[in-house]
Parts: structure tokens; C-alpha cells; sequence
């Protein structure tokens, strides 16, 4: 075991659920700390040789354009469905408006970082503190967080330094930096791409700040890992090359070297606990006939992305946690938030070859910032508006663009007309902004009273409405950004609020960004764990995913949540001043 | 239900083909050719095809309608039979493998090599293709129609409904008549419209080692390349405009100035 380093485990057993971005992490720091770790994933694996000398092998991933169309990897809502239904319609009885796909992330080996564009800006400083800062937010349960920003930047040092994250500080705005401070970036960016660099000049061009978005992808050569050569598979695909960081690649191969145990197709159904409420075992359905299997466990690391985490403490119901693992203060599930995307397009009268290259190689963060002035704030009795980062680019591949002319009057008819001229691929300007999700009590994950999944398990149902800071946000931002898509030139214009989003499904919140459902803090009956992650009521649970996250921030979550998942697994095996001071270095 | 050709035989040709080391994608074409022979699909029988290639081909018409090749050139209809006739095959071509295709280089297709799926796979999507059928483990959330049975009895009715509006089954009506056939749809066969829509343009545009997108039609009818690797986009590729491009270029600049004139700017 040549990665192990130190001996803080003792070789007490830690059985992490879900080998995600959260998972990866804290089995790395266990497993180097000299833990014996098992990791649980409910889904296959599609990389190959990931602990091998010399780097992972290449995987069983590339640039298909029908795979994830037939659900791979991963993301079957025939065999793993949630429900989904509004607050009113939860007031008023109805069990559940839809069935389908709601924010699933992939379930197979590396979750969500299998298909992610690595976007990996950090929150804001005022993220940590969006209470003190601006006040509490009328219909929302905003709350800042038990540590700030500058508790979480070592974290955030390492797990870029780890992942390797590519981004240029030269280039990035004086109030960015104010906003989260930082060193220097363990790469400089790739090549920027055409169609973010008409974007960026036209945001220039109305006074914004675009910069090269922070990304991990490798430019260069990095742990073992090759610089990535543009092929253009990136958001929505698993990277061929592994040039791209993700989970797998990174700390689960590293913690695999650190004498971790990978256990694939092990779907969680409970987690054990004794008559004082510990953890004491984890039930799976093991293997592709699902055979029944349990695993004692000293620790139970909770990372199955914070829909499903929140569903499988809600399933772990015993004697001592009657409403459900962590549930004494009924706060499992609540506040769960999905970012919200606001979509602003321009049909430019030249083609942009969107698809070479890294996914959006620029963004800006003025949105990201809350507006106390606005007037439509003040008219709809809100304290501020804040919207969030806007990727400048975009790049749909051809069956995504065919089935969107088909939302278009006549689309079908005009089909192939339109699939030559390509407005809403080849010559489509784009800018997404990803917004802030205020968290609302009464947005919550529960079990679905009538619906299973192929596991015969209750699904996770989600109960959600927009705020209206996010609507009204997103109306006022969708302008702005439809403005700079005219600036940059573009033929015709338009913007998608978040109320109709990007996806064709009809339960339209698909923003692959979710947490808030295990929520850290100081008050055991206002939040699930405490500010390292251990669950109130069973402290020898560890929730390391997006769950635990109090706020949504303004930028893409899956750095934040690594960097949190790293200090709360270094708090368990070094101890809570470790965990404060940053993370342990090898000796 | 479509049966174009005893079941039992065809299986037995997929396995001899199998063991005489043909490749995947060899085995679904010479599949498909076997059963093409007599005007039938793997899965769909020769009437049956008749209608879906009629709707693929409306959808995205080819020679003499329109001068490019369509979804029938791309092989649409065969893509569609292909999944619902999966399970007839050896591997069921339903997951593509990784990471390259060398399409473009020449030498060994790792997606042609369909991965083979696992005994949970295998359950789920052969509900998805032949439903529950009562089943108990197939009804983990009560009945699943699957899509074979979706495609034999929306392509029926659409004939059904061709017939009793203009007494003639839907691929021999006119391109109008069809129109009003789609577009007057309601209710199960609009649904199953809207399926074979997708499927179309999965078979028309999405990659050819799922049996459709032949010779790359679809792609090179709208400037999309696919899967290059080996090779890769040059720095400049990636950020500067095609040289072709330079009066859109500069038809951009102009509107953008344009719309610096205007109030809203």
C-alpha cells in the first residue's frame, strides 16, 4: 500500500456510501490516514484500471451521442425513478405530479463526476455568512454556515491541487479575488474556445469582467494523467482520455493505492444502528441479482449525493431513530435546493464550432453577486436579487439540438431545414447562468408513499417551488444576458427563464446541482450535522456530499463540497483541531 | 406482433455468425440483411416497416423530396427495428463501448463493441423493450408497456386512421395528408409519434455503431464530425472562426454595432 502515510485509522473499518465526488474524497484522506475503507457503489464501473501504475486506464467512456440518451451511465428513471410535486400541490393532498428523471445524478463508479464539465469556482466568502450579511429572506430558511471561507481555503487548496484545476489569476477580476481569495492555480487554462470568446467580448463590451472559468481539466500533463486534446465530448460525457478530473481518476484511484476496497453494485437499502442510536452496520442489495448482504461498519461515511443520502436516512429507521437516521429534528430532506438556470441564446449569423474544445472556457460572476438595490427586489418585498455564474458558450450536440426544434412551432415539419442552418447548435450563442437556490422548509426529499424502484425500495419524492428571489432573478439576469447575446451580434435573441429551464422533461429542474438536505450546523434542532459533518444524532455517521452544504451558493458546488468532505474526514481521523488548522500533509 | 422470420432461426444465424467471429455491428448488419430480404426488420414485420420507414422519411425527407439523404438513407427505420429486436441478437447492441470509435483513423472501433449488460441491466431493459408481461420482476412499479409492442400497435394505428380518413394506408397518402395524419393525432398515438420522432433522429444523427447514421449521412448533411479520435482540434481550430465564415463574421460585427445605436444598448 504504497499512498498509505499515517496510522490514525488503527485499521478501525469506515464503509463509505457512494464513490462520488463527497465519497472519493473522504475515502482518500481515510484510507491514507490508515482507516480500512469499503467503498459502496450502487452503480457499475466504466473506468478501467483505476489504481494502476503509470495512471488509470482508459475508460469504457467516449463521445457517443446516444448513451446517456438510453440512460448510461447511470441515470435510468424506468428502473429509478423520484417523484416529483409542487408545495401547493403537497398542501393540498396530491401524492405526486410527476414520475420520472427529477435532478438524478449518474449511479455508476465516480457519480456525478463522470459526466460533469469540471467547473470548479469557489463560493464566495459571503456564502458562508448570507445571514449576518444581508438578513433573513422572507419564505426562506437562510442561515450561515458554522465556518467561513477562510476555514474552508486550505481545503480548497488541496483538492485543486489534487484534482488539478487549471485557471488563470492574472486574468480574473479584482473583485473575484476579493471574493474568494486564492493563490495561484495549479495549471493555466487550454485554449479558450470561439464561441465563449464572442461571449466574452460582447460582455466586455457592456461593461462585465468575463474571465477563463476555472476549470478541472488538465492543460498540461498531471498526475499521471494526460493534457486534454479537445475533442469536444465534455459536459454530458464521460472523458476518453481521462484528461478530465473527476472522482474515479483522482481520489477514488488514489484511495483504491491507499488499500481502499471498491464494491460495485451495492445498493444501500438501511443503515443499522444499536439501541444508542451508532451506526453499526450497512444493508445492501449486493451483486446484479441482489442478493441481500450486510457490512459492519466502526463508521458510516454518508455520500450517495443529497437526494438519495437524504432518502437512505430516511430508510434507516430504528428504535432509536424512529423518524428516520438524523431525524429527531425533522429536518432530513428540507431545504434540499437545485440551482436554477436562466438560458439566454443568440442565433449568430456565423457558425461557432461549439463542439471543439473544453465545454464554455469563460465566465462571468457579476450575477453571482446579491443586488441590495435592485427595485424589482424592493417591488416583489425582497431584500436583494442574486442570480449566479454565467457560462458564456454552450455546446448541444446534434440529437439534443434535433429534439429541441421539436418544442418550436412546426419544428418537426421544418426539421431538416432547420438542422442545416443549426440555430440552436452551430450558430447558437449561449450564456447559462447558474442561479443561487433559496433553501425553503418546505422544499423537501421524503419517501414516496406509492412509488419503488427496481431495488423494491420507496423512491425519494421531491417536493420543490421556485423563490421568488430566483424568479424574479432570473427574469431581470435572462434579460441582461439576452442584451449581451444582441451585443455580440446575433441575428435573433431570446432567453429561458428557470421556470421552463433547459430540459425537455416536464418536471423542468434538471440543473444536476442539489443540496441542502443534511444540513450542517451548530443547532442540533435546526440542522442534521455538525460542522464536521457528524450526524447530531449518530455521531459516528459522517454525511461528506452536497447534503450537508446550509446554502446553494452562486457557482457550481462540486469543488465546495469535496473541500468540506475533505475537512469533515479529516476531522474524523485527526481529530477537530487538526480539521481547523488545514488539511494534513503527508509526513 | 411483428414475426418476419421464425425466431428460432434467426437466433440460431445470430449465434452462428457470433461464433464465426464476426464482429458486433458484422452480425447486426448481416441480421439485418437476412431479414431485409423479405421487406421485414429484425423485430417489425413487412408491413409494419413499410409504415415506420413512410414516417422516418417524413420527418427527415431525402431524394427526391429533399436533396440531401434522410432518415431513410441514414437507416432510421433499421436503427429503431434493431432495439426493438435487441434481445434476438447475441449482444444486444444497446450500450456502445469506450473510449474510441477511430472512425476517422481507421483500426480497431471500440464502440462497435457493444458492452455486454448485466443480469440488472438485462431485466430493466428488456422490460423497456418487451414490458412486463406480467411478470412479477418486471413490476416493481406495477405494468410497463414495453416499446415493442408501443411501436406494432402505434404503427398500426396510424395505417387504421389512414385508412378511414383517406382509404389509404399512411405510406402511400401525399406528403399534405400525412401532415394532417401527425398533426390531428391525439391521445396513445401522439405519444407514440413523439417516440418515433426521437428515435428518428437517434437513428438519423447519432452514431453509427447503433445501426443507423450510415455512411455518416446524418452527420455530414449538417457539418457535424463525431467521434474524431485520434485525431484532435488545433488551437486555432478551437478559437479562431472557419475561414469560410468571414462575412458572417463581419455581418455579426455590423449588428453588433447596430445594436449599440439603439436605446437598448
Amino acid at each position: 500500500m504504497p499512498e498509505r502515510t499515517a496510522v490514525a485509522g488503527n485499521g478501525r473499518h469506515v464503509v463509505v456510501i457512494g464513490s462520488g465526488a463527497g465519497g472519493a474524497t473522504a475515502a482518500w484522506v481515510l484510507a491514507r490516514a490508515g482507516f480500512q475503507v469499503t467503498v459502496l457503489e450502487k452503480g457499475r464501473n466504466y473506468f478501467r484500471e483505476l489504481d494502476a501504475d503509470g495512471g488509470p486506464g482508459l475508460p469504457l467512456l467516449g463521445g457517443d451521442e446516444i448513451r446517456h440518451l438510453r440512460g448510461f451511465p447511470g441515470v435510468d428513471a424506468l428502473a429509478e425513478p423520484r417523484t416529483g410535486r409542487s408545495q401547493s400541490e403537497a398542501r393540498g393532498g396530491v401524492e405526486r405530479s410527476f414520475v420520472g428523471d427529477v435532478n438524478c445524478l449518474p449511479i455508476t463508479v465516480g457519480g456525478g463526476t463522470t459526466h460533469w464539465d469540471a467547473k470548479t469556482p469557489r463560493f464566495f466568502a459571503l456564502d458562508f455568512e448570507m445571514h449576518s450579511r444581508y438578513g433573513p429572506v422572507p419564505g426562506a430558511d437562510v442561515v450561515d454556515w458554522p465556518f467561513g471561507y477562510d476555514a474552508l481555503a486550505p481545503y480548497y487548496d488541496e483538492v485543486e491541487k489534487r484534482i488539478g484545476v487549471a485557471g488563470d489569476l492574472a486574468s480574473t477580476p479584482g473583485f473575484a479575488k476579493r471574493l474568494s481569495p486564492r493563490g495561484r492555480y495549479p495549471m493555466p487554462p487550454g485554449p479558450p474556445m470561439y464561441a465563449s470568446l464572442v461571449a466574452a467580448e460582447a460582455a466586455a463590451s457592456r461593461g462585465y469582467a468575463p474571465h477563463p472559468y476555472p476549470m478541472a481539466i488538465n492543460s498540461v500533463r498531471y498526475d499521471e494523467r494526460p493534457p486534454c486534446h479537445n475533442c469536444g465530448y465534455c459536459s454530458g460525457y464521460g472523458c476518453p482520455v481521462n484528461a478530465r478530473a473527476g472522482a474515479a481518476v483522482t481520489f477514488l484511484r488514489h484511495a483504491l493505492r491507499a488499500g481502499a476496497r471498491l464494491v460495485t453494485r451495492a445498493a444501500v437499502t438501511r443503515i443499522g444502528c444499536d439501541a444508542r442510536g451508532r451506526a453499526t452496520h450497512v444493508e445492501y442489495l449486493a451483486g446484479d441479482r441482489l442478493t441481500p448482504a450486510r457490512i459492519e461498519a466502526d463508521w458510516v461515511v454518508l455520500a450517495a449525493s443529497a437526494v438519495e443520502s437524504a432518502r437512505i436516512a430516511l430508510l434507516s429507521r430504528s428504535p432509536a431513530h424512529p423518524a428516520g437516521l438524523g431525524n429527531s429534528s425533522d429536518r432530513v430532506g428540507r431545504t434540499v435546493c437545485f440551482h436554477q438556470l436562466t438560458f439566454a441564446g443568440g442565433v449568430m449569423p456565423q457558425r461557432l464550432h461549439p463542439n471543439r474544445g473544453r465545454n464554455c472556457s469563460h465566465c462571468l460572476l457579476e450575477p453571482a453577486l446579491p443586488d441590495t438595490e435592485s427595485r424589482w427586489a424592493r417591488l416583489v418585498g425582497m431584500p436583494y436579487l442574486r442570480g449566479g455564474v454565467v457560462e458564456l458558450g454552450t455546446s448541444p450536440h446534434p440529437i439534443d439540438e434535433a429534439l429541441a426544434y421539436d418544442n418550436l412551432p412546426f419544428g418537426r415539419n421544418r426539421h431538416k431545414e432547420w438542422m442545416r442552418s443549426s440555430p440552436l447548435r452551430d450558430r447558437m450563442l449561449g450564456a447559462l447562468m447558474i442561479g443561487d437556490d433559496m433553501p425553503q422548509y418546505d422544499n423537501r426529499v421524503d419517501l414516496d408513499p406509492g412509488v419503488k424502484d427496481i431495488y423494491g425500495v420507496p423512491v425519494a419524492r421531491v417536493t420543490y417551488d421556485f423563490h421568488r428571489i430566483g424568479e424574479v432573478s432570473s427574469w431581470v439576469w435572462g434579460r441582461r444576458l439576452q442584451q449581451l447575446c444582441r451585443a455580440a451580434g446575433s441575428e435573433y435573441s431570446y432567453f429561458y427563464p428557470s421556470e421552463i429551464g433547459l430540459s425537455s422533461a416536464r418536471f423542468a429542474r434538471n440543473s444536476f446541482h442539489v443540496s441542502g438536505t443534511l444540513r450542517m450546523g451548530t443547532d442540533p434542532s435546526a440542522s442534521v450535522t455538525d460542522e464536521f459533518g457528524r450526524v447530531h444524532d449518530a455521531t459516528n455517521v459522517l454525511v461528506c456530499d452536497g447534503s450537508v452544504l446550509p446554502t446553494s451558493g452562486a457557482v457550481n458546488p462540486t469543488l465546495t463540497l469535496m473541500s468540506v468532505a475533505m475537512r469533515s474526514a479529516t476531522a474524523l481521523a485527526y481529530g477537530a483541531d487538526q480539521a481547523r488548522r488545514g488539511p494534513m500533509q503527508p509526513a | 406482433m411483428g414475426e418476419p422470420i421464425d425466431r428460432r432461426t434467426f437466433l440460431r444465424l445470430g449465434r452462428d455468425l457470433a461464433l464465426l467471429g464476426l464482429a458486433p455491428t458484422e452480425v447486426m448488419a448481416a441480421a439485418l440483411a437476412a431479414a431485409g430480404a423479405r421487406g421485414a426488420g429484425v423485430f417489425l414485420s413487412a408491413p409494419r416497416m413499410r409504415t415506420l420507414r413512410a414516417l422516418c422519411a417524413h420527418y427527415v425527407p431525402g431524394p427526391p423530396e429533399d436533396p440531401d439523404p434522410g432518415a431513410l438513407e441514414a437507416g432510421a427505420p433499421e436503427y429503431i427495428d434493431l432495439l426493438l429486436g435487441a434481445f434476438s441478437l447475441p449482444l444486444p447492441p444497446i450500450l456502445a463501448g469506450g473510449p474510441f470509435s477511430n472512425r476517422s483513423a481507421g483500426g480497431r472501433n471500440f464502440f462497435a463493441e457493444f458492452l455486454e449488460l448485466d443480469a440488472l441491466e438485462e431485466r430493466i431493459w428488456r422490460t423497456r423493450i418487451e414490458g412486463s408481461r406480467g411478470l412479477p420482476e418486471r413490476e416493481w412499479n406495477g405494468p410497463v408497456v414495453g416499446l415493442q409492442e408501443r411501436y406494432t400497435r402505434g404503427l398500426h394505428a396510424l395505417d387504421d386512421r389512414s385508412r378511414l380518413i383517406f382509404r389509404a394506408p399512411f405510406h402511400a397518402l401525399s406528403r399534405w395528408k400525412r401532415d394532417v395524419q401527425l398533426w390531428t393525432a391525439t391521445g396513445e398515438l401522439a405519444e407514440f409519434l413523439d417516440l418515433a420522432f426521437q428515435h428518428t433522429v437517434e437513428g438519423t444523427y447519432g452514431p453509427p455503431e447503433y445501426g443507423g447514421n450510415r455512411d455518416l449521412v446524418g452527420w455530414r448533411n449538417i457539418g457535424w464530425p463525431g467521434d474524431i479520435q485520434p485525431r484532435v482540434f488545433s488551437e486555432e481550430e478551437i478559437r479562431e472562426p472557419d475561414a469560410d465564415q468571414a462575412e458572417a463574421v463581419a455581418r455579426a460585427r455590423a449588428n453588433a454595432r447596430a445594436f449599440r445605436g439603439t436605446g437598448d444598448a
